[in-house]
């Protein structure tokens, strides 16, 4: 015996010590343990305290329903709090610390909140900490913070790589206890491609816990047979250490713990996976929850559910203590003072509230002392338990020296998962407990979730629920195998609570709800369960309450005076088991939290010292600093200048493009945009504005007509996507008659803009006489296609910058070579790169407008657009545009603005109102939208949204930014700081 | 006059992991073409294919080829058209005139076969699809770990998936990330 309480057999590998450390103090455990065994088998009772009065807490489950035993595992980057050390399958160098206490374990100096227990009732936050109200965020929240709560996080990034799948079945079983793995192998050897999820590192669920056999052998041996076959299936998939957390419409979301039992993951393996299954049907074959019985000190270290007792003993070869009490009210209970009679441990006494219990039962215990009409009332002890105080069938009080009292108030079938889309729980009277009922459409319950409590009853359910599934999906699973297992007794007289208890009662361990609370809550006029959970926080733990809400509401019902039926349980909700956040984000983190599109020409940009800005999913060049450069403005402010004076190169390949073809493209476009295109000539480019259904702007941008029945639409980055939709959408719902078909193609396209008065001269030298650039033959609005070597480029003469521009097209391939030949093809013409701030720089001078003014609540009219309107066509929009609102002439429109101090900056998100008002919404005239240095004109512009703004020309207007603390004077002018008349972009 | 020389898309592709779990090769001399057919022109476009490359065109999700030509429906009259033989957009384009739109794509998607023993549960950490009953030639167009994709199955062990080209950094580090485990092999393009 290792340290003690080591027992014989088990099902642990007695050939591989592993060494771990709890708290410092390093220990051994075997290979099969899990942290719980291991630290049961080297003795340690206390392993954390509890989240409200920080009292001694040891392990009370075997499984995922664990309330107390929270632990902080591993350490560095890998801390990871509040780990249920009965799920934490031992490894080597596993090093755990207890949680929740200061400054240590067994000396926690916050164990003197239990002096103030009184206090500390249901609902003591709300009522206490309620003024003054200002000290709730500052004061009272951190500090109930710091004294709470359960583990720490570490602070530092997740070393870890999270990933997430998805796969398909017939059949997906959940659980791979007897009743999972007869299901599986019945519809396994059907034919139907099943998935069996368990959450164990080992198949076999309760039938590793028991000395129950099936088929003559022992149910260790079956469930490792079952596990063989069922992996030499093709058709079957096996998913150990996974645990399914939520069911959804048709899909079921899992947590598949890859490397979580390994000090680290594996080179280039997850530490955890997250599954989606999308299962034709599912199974849920979860098995069941013993449940405890309430009463006095009942959260001592020592007191544990018996099955759990029995699961240490007999799968763990681990004894939870020298000498054990039995408190249970079920048949169940009794077969753990057998089990621990069997493995030689000191079982003191059974106790049983029942008067009465089957001679077949009764034998269980053997010669163990027997008390039956009896009942725990207290359980006493420090750190540890050291005796059980019961009431026997007499009356008499009577104490008994135990250091473990196994509990068992019956079983609650696991059904969490069957009500996760609105499904509730049934009362049972014949099982005492909650039955699922409205379960999703394609789940099937079977086994002891579905009430068959007993080896062979889960056995044979589970081959008929598995034969019964597979036949629906269409396959044809042979004769229905019979399990010969034993039918063990169950019956079991509920006992919820113990009254009269000195010691302190808990109903729920983990967060410290004890039936006082419960009955706070109900004096309180607290009648719904839904109620009672959220006043006393009952159930609302990382356990979800698998312990503790059935007998919280049993003891409500009994203090409401109703039936249990009556009260109803709480519907649970995914997910039922804690699953990280890292999990969920999978690969997507840090820079990859979203997909990024990088444009052709992206390395050459970074070549260029490009710094790069999100636009949407794309990076785009935002400026390219030049060596002595120190701020981003002095970057901007000689891109704008060398695009005003010489040449420059912007890429904007991001803009959206859209090839429409067909012979209706011309009538189709006359319908989306405000203006007419039906019109516009081959080799042509025109402006156009499109409206929502709602009569706002949607977009704008130019379109090309390249051929009689070819046409480029061209968007904003932004909306590329909504308008692309807005087209399908228009043309295969409201107008399916027209002969119009679309693409996009704006990922084929590299394009760039080429702005200022030397851009034709450097595109000339690289087109060579391959086109003819003059501005007779290619005038402002042109388009054409040329050669440009072996490849075919397109030209559109377009400026955004206000200055004689040009965008060229390349294939994508090409788009990064091509920005290189520019740049070298104008190296003499002091040719410079621009990013997206000089080109916003310059569409402001030149009052074009941008994303800034494109919100969604400008209407044409408010963008100095409404003339481009058309009335001789209808266009979508057109008559919610109309509306009175909309053509409303105090609509704040579109005007420039110049600080009247030069000096002044003008920021985006000023309010403009008359000089001398009183700064409030019935002064508010308008906002600035848009604002910028300009560096023709030497000081800060905006553009703004203006009430009757083109009539005030001239104007002064204040500036009014309390936020940055602005407050100044501008005078309102036309949008259009430069070249009014647009001499320069024709050249 | 600038001769340009064209990028590879996949250029960053590199092997990973270790083993060959996942074979990748990138298809980068694919002429690749939209087709849409014209409207009430089917019958007449699935002529002109089946005359001028032998292919029963199918107005489903589903890859048609013959003679290096595919066809891929990848939407209702809709399908990418893609070959390796030169100048097939432009020929394309011509002899679908008045029954179909052909537009160029060939730089638009970056396309990459792949095989290997440890593929499909390499597509199942990205893609949505029950490949266990995804037969050669069936098509979809999806998304694999938030990204657009389409994808088809070539042979019992391989398929090719053709991604946006602005989004192949993306997709990488979604395939690196996933096929490490069992090691990531990359051979040389088939065109």
């Amino acid at each position: 015996m290792t340290g003690g309480y080591r027992l014989g057999g088990g099902i642990i590998d007695r050939a591989r010590t592993l060494r771990f450390s709890f708290d410092g103090a390093t220990m051994d455990g075997f290979a099969g343990d899990t942290l719980a065994s291991a630290l049961i088998a080297n003795g340690t009772r206390l392993v954390g305290r509890s989240f409200k009065y920080h009292r001694p807490r040891g392990i009370f489950s075997a499984g995922p329903e664990e309330p107390n035993a929270l632990v902080e595992l591993r350490c560095g980057a890998r801390r990871e709090p509040n780990t249920k050390a009965t799920t934490v399958e031992l490894y080597d160098g596993l090093s755990a610390q207890s949680q929740n206490r200061w400054p240590s374990l067994r000396f926690d100096l916050r164990a003197v909140h239990q002096l103030a227990a009184p206090l500390l009732v249901a609902g003591f936050y709300y009522k206490t900490f309620m003024w003054p109200a200002a000290m709730w965020e500052k004061l009272y929240e951190p500090a109930i913070r710091r004294s709470a709560g359960l583990g720490r996080l570490s602070g530092e990034p997740d070393p870890d790589l999270y990933e997430k799948a998805c796969a398909f079945c017939d059949l997906l079983v959940i659980g791979g206890g007897p009743a999972g793995l007869s299901a599986a192998l019945a519809a396994g050897r059907a034919g139907a491609r099943v998935i069996l999820v368990d959450e164990d590192f080992m198949l076999g669920g309760r039938l590793l816990s028991e000395t129950l056999e099936v088929d003559g052998m022992p149910g260790v041996a079956w469930a490792r047979q079952a596990d063989i076959e069922l992996a030499a299936l093709p058709n079957v998939r096996i998913l150990r250490r996974t645990t399914v957390f939520g069911v959804y419409d048709g899909e079921y979301g899992a947590i598949e713990r890859v490397a979580d039992h390994l000090p680290e993951p594996a080179p280039f393996t997850p530490r955890q996976r997250l599954w989606k299954f999308v299962a034709r049907e599912s199974l849920l074959v979860s098995g069941a929850i013993e449940r405890p019985i309430v009463f006095g000190g009942n959260d001592r270290p020592g007191v544990m559910l018996a099955s759990a007792v029995r699961s240490y003993v007999n799968r763990f070869a681990a004894s939870p203590g020298r000498r054990v009490v039995v408190f249970t009210s079920s048949d169940d209970g009794w077969r753990t003072a057998a089990d621990l009679d069997r493995a030689g441990v000191c079982v003191a006494a059974v106790i049983d509230p029942r008067l009465e219990v089957a001679a077949e039962v009764r034998a269980l215990a053997n010669d163990i002392p027997v008390h039956l009409g009896a009942r725990v009332i207290d359980g006493h002890g420090g750190q540890t338990l050291r005796a059980v105080e019961f009431i026997d069938a007499g009356g008499a009080r009577k104490t008994l020296r135990a250091d473990v009292l196994a509990v068992s108030g019956g079983w609650n079938p696991n059904i969490a998962l069957a009500t996760h889309l609105g499904g509730k729980g049934e009362w049972s009277p014949r099982y005492s407990t909650f039955l699922a009922s409205n379960a999703p459409k394609t789940m099937s319950i079977a086994g002891a979730a579905a009430g068959n409590l007993t080896l062979a009853a889960a056995l044979g359910d589970g081959a008929r629920c598995g034969a019964a599934a597979a036949t629906r999906l269409g396959f044809h699973p042979g004769q229905l195998q019979a399990y010969r297992a034993s039918d063990e007794a169950f019956a079991v007289t509920p006992i919820w609570h113990v009254a009269g208890a000195r010691n302190k009662a808990f109903v729920d361990l983990q967060n410290d709800v004890t039936d006082s609370d419960i009955a706070v809550s109900v004096s309180e006029g607290f009648r719904s369960v839904e109620h009672l959970k959220r006043y006393t926080t009952l159930g609302m733990a990382t356990d979800q309450g698998k312990t503790s809400n059935l007998n919280g509401l049993a003891i409500m019902a009994e203090l409401t005076g109703q039936a249990i039926a009556q009260a109803g349980i709480t519907r649970a909700r995914s997910p039922q088991v804690p699953v990280a956040i890292g999990a969920f984000a999978g690969l997507n983190t840090g820079q990859h939290f979203k997909p990024t599109r990088l444009t052709s020409a992206h390395d050459w940009a970074t070549g260029q010292g490009a710094s790069f800005v999100e636009a949407g999913q794309w990076l785009r060049a935002q400026w390219f600093a030049r060596p002595g450069e120190t701020d981003w403005l002095q970057s901007v402010e000689r891109e704008v200048i060398a695009a005003r004076t010489t040449v420059g190169i912007c890429d904007v390949s991001t803009l959206g493009k859209i090839a429409l073809s067909g012979p209706d493209v011309g009538a189709f476009l006359d319908r989306i945009y405000v203006n007419t295109f039906s019109t516009l000539a081959v080799g042509k480019v025109r402006y156009g504005v499109m409206l929502r259904e709602d009569g706002f702007v949607m977009d704008d941008g130019t379109t090309a007509r390249l051929a009689p029945d070819n046409y480029l639409l061209s968007t904003t980055t932004a909306n590329a996507a909504k308008v692309m939709e807005h087209l399908e959408f228009c043309h295969q719902v409201l107008w399916p008659e027209l002969d119009v078909q679309m693409v996009s193609v704006t990922e084929q396209w590299a394009q760039f803009a080429v702005s200022g008065p030397h851009s034709r001269s450097l595109l000339q030298r690289l087109f060579g006489a391959a086109a003819d650039l003059s501005d007779a033959a290619f005038p402002y609005m042109a388009c054409g296609e040329f050669c440009l070597g072996r490849i075919r480029a397109r030209l559109f003469r377009i400026s955004f910058s206000g200055e004689r521009a040009y965008e060229i097209a390349v294939p994508a391939g090409f788009g990064n070579a091509l920005a290189r030949e520019l740049m070298a093809a104008g190296e003499d013409l002091s040719v410079m790169p621009y990013g997206i701030e000089a080109l916003s720089v310059m569409r402001i001078e030149k009052g074009h407008v941008a994303g800034n003014e494109l919100n969604g609540q400008t209407v044409a009219r408010d963008l100095g657009l409404g003339r481009m309107m058309s009335t001789k066509k209808d266009f979508v929009g057109r008559i919610m545009a109309g509306r009175p609102a909309l053509v409303d002439p105090r609509r704040p429109t579109l005007v420039g603005l110049k600080p009247l101090d030069p000096k002044d900056r003008l920021r985006n998100g000023a309010h403009l109102m008359a000089p001398g008002a009183i700064p409030g919404p019935d002064a508010d005239e308008g906002y600035i939208t848009s604002t910028a240095f300009s560096p023709s004109l030497g000081h800060w512009i905006g553009l703004g949204l203006l009430t009757r703004g083109p009539e005030r020309l001239g104007a002064r207007i204040r500036v009014y930014d309390p936020i940055r603390s602005g407050d100044s004077e501008a005078e309102i002018v036309s949008p259009i700081f430069l070249d009014p008349e647009g001499g320069k972009l024709r050249g | 006059m600038a001769e340009l020389t064209r990028q590879n898309p996949w250029r960053t592709l590199a092997p990973g992991g270790r083993g060959a779990g996942v074979i990748a090769a990138a298809a980068c001399r694919r002429g690749v073409a939209t087709v849409l057919v014209r409207k009430g022109k089917i019958a007449e476009l699935a002529d002109r294919i089946g005359l001028c490359f032998g292919i029963a065109l199918n107005n489903r999700p589903k890859r048609t080829h013959n003679n290096g030509v595919t066809f891929l429906g990848v939407g209702p009259g809709k399908w990418l058209a893609m070959s390796e033989q030169p100048g097939f957009v432009a020929d394309l384009a011509a002899r679908l005139e008045g029954v179909a739109s052909v537009v160029e794509q060939s730089d638009a998607l970056a396309i990459l076969e792949l095989s290997g023993p440890a593929l499909s549960a390499t597509l199942e950490k990205g893609f949505q699809i029950d490949f266990g009953s995804f037969a050669i030639d069936d098509c979809a167009v999806t998304s694999v770990n938030h990204l657009g994709a389409t994808i088809w199955k070539t042979h019992d062990d391989s398929f090719e998936i053709a991604v946006s080209r602005s989004i192949v950094g993306s997709f990488l580090h979604w395939l690196s990330a996933s096929v490490a485990a069992g090691g990531l092999a990359v051979k040389s393009g088939q065109g």
